[in-house]
């Protein structure tokens, strides 16, 4: 069986922003049981042995561990290309001359908006002009930059001048995502979800700006799988293509699974990785064609999106096991219709409200959403 | 974006790098696949491909590049080369993995 191509190390659910479609789970790692540096270390040296390629350090915010450069340092030693997904929060000029010199090949910067106000209110944070200051340092050092863009109901509307306001940082590379419905965004996703009208024109926003920026910057987007015909072939299938870890060192094919009961996920503390990819009972779970029902066991498409996701299927109709609901095949299609007609129906209208601190925030979005918080003690 | 010139320097866009080689003490072989990273993704090159970027270092120029090639082609017509060269290092700038 091929190794993973990736691994994302979530090595901290610790974050100074809040937003509210956060993908970690409600449930988070508490500082205190976060992995320590020679575990990391080990683990990136088994994952290069078994052939991953990409390493994506993620979070939470990765520049929460005072290791970072050294767990940068360790992966570039392995081999790995290392990858930082950030927010920006906690760089500064000098921690990221550290981090390229310790073979940090590409940094992953977030923004919320093109506007301060909308944006600090999705992030719970003032973050936006720090994140502007950011990337200009960035652009001062040689390594790969991408900015990535989560859009929804409450920013589709200002897509192109968000983009044009992205291009101006000079990425080499634009990621526009549209929110996944997942941990802290499924509990917002009434507030969250776009309309129909919203996704078609942002289609064509994105097309005209690949057109514009070709060969200057890589423009990617991701596609709401609400909207979609057929399901999206989630992480490249079930243990098929990347594992992630999390803070406390438990082995996921996915950011979710941990939402599907009766799943034991083993840890890089007890296990090697190689034995969690090939052996794990979590890992062989959704692997291959065993597992699927009908209408996908007999689908030409089973080979294309593996049945679409399986935390999905879990979250929206309680069986892990179900054809994604995404599909318009699914006999459970309805629930995705369900939720879409909901949203046509209403008419909130996004109302940011300045803030300058986190409870500030709270207050001021009370019945509007529930900021991602921060992970409790044990 | 236009095709490189003939002063253009081609070499790696900032964040692409080679694979570690699985053998990295065996002599350089073109029909070996290698494996170029890149944000987000990978390419496998072998054959020609390899052959041409791997000379893509920064410092050779298209002109230097061809040179090179003829001597490792040496019964392909140099025009081609060109015209493969050329086409085969704009797909990869359009894509960012090829800065000239």
């Amino acid at each position: 069986m091929p190794g993973p191509l990736a691994l994302i190390a979530e090595i901290t659910h610790r974050c100074p922003l809040h937003c509210v479609y956060c993908s970690n789970p409600l449930q988070m790692t508490a500082a205190q049981r976060e992995l320590a540096t020679e575990d990391w270390v080990r683990v990136f040296q088994q994952a290069a042995k078994l052939g991953v390629l990409h390493l994506h350090l993620t979070g939470g915010e990765p520049l929460a561990r005072p290791d970072l450069t050294e767990l940068v340092a360790a992966a570039s030693h392995s081999g790995l290309y290392g990858n930082l997904i950030t927010s920006g929060l906690g760089m500064t000029g000098t921690r990221l001359q550290e981090l390229v010199g310790a073979g940090l090949d590409h940094i992953q910067l977030s923004f919320q908006d093109a506007r301060a106000d909308s944006a600090d209110w999705i992030a719970g944070a003032k973050a936006h002009a720090r994140k502007l200051e950011l990337s200009r340092i960035i652009r001062q050092q040689r390594i790969a930059f991408t900015v990535n863009l989560v859009v929804h109901r409450q920013n589709l509307d200002r897509l192109e001048e968000t983009i044009r306001f992205l291009e101006t940082l000079q990425p080499d590379r634009m990621e526009i995502a549209h929110v996944q419905y997942y941990g802290w965004a499924l509990e917002n996703r009434a507030a969250l979800m776009p309309t129909r009208e919203q996704v078609d024109k942002s289609l064509l926003v994105v097309a005209e700006a690949q057109k514009r920026n070709a060969g200057k910057i890589r423009i990617d987007s991701v596609a709401p799988d609400y909207y979609a015909r057929y399901p999206k072939a989630c992480m490249g299938g079930w243990g098929r293509q990347l594992v992630l870890i999390d803070p406390a060192g438990f082995a996921l094919p996915c950011h979710a699974a941990g939402v599907i009961p009766g799943l034991n996920f083993d840890n890089v503390k007890d296990c090697s990785l190689e034995w969690i990819w090939k052996e794990s009972p979590a890992f062989q779970k959704f692997r291959g064609e065993d597992w699927m029902p009908e209408p996908c066991r007999s689908c030409d498409r089973r080979k294309e999106d593996f049945g679409g996701c399986r935390c999905q299927a879990m979250l929206l109709l309680g069986n892990a096991a179900a054809t994604d609901p995404a599909c318009h095949l699914s006999p459970d299609h309805q629930v995705m219709e369900d939720a879409l007609r909901a949203t046509q129906a209403q008419t909130l209208i996004a109302q940011p409200a300045s803030a300058d601190s986190f409870r500030g925030f709270e207050q001021s979005a009370q019945g509007w959403w529930n900021y991602r918080v921060n992970p409790m003690g044990k | 974006m236009a095709r490189p010139q003939d002063a253009s320097l081609p070499r790696l866009a900032v964040g692409c790098k080679w694979a570690p080689l699985e053998n990295s003490e065996a002599e350089f072989d073109a029909t070996i696949e290698a494996t170029v990273l890149f944000p987000e993704g990978a390419v496998r090159v072998q054959g020609t491909g390899r052959a041409i970027l791997e000379l893509c270092d920064g410092r050779r120029s298209m002109l230097e590049i061809v040179a090179e090639l003829q001597k490792q082609y040496i019964l392909v017509n140099p025009v081609r080369i060109r015209e493969e060269a050329d086409q085969f290092l704009e797909k990869l700038q359009e894509k960012r993995i090829v800065d000239y």
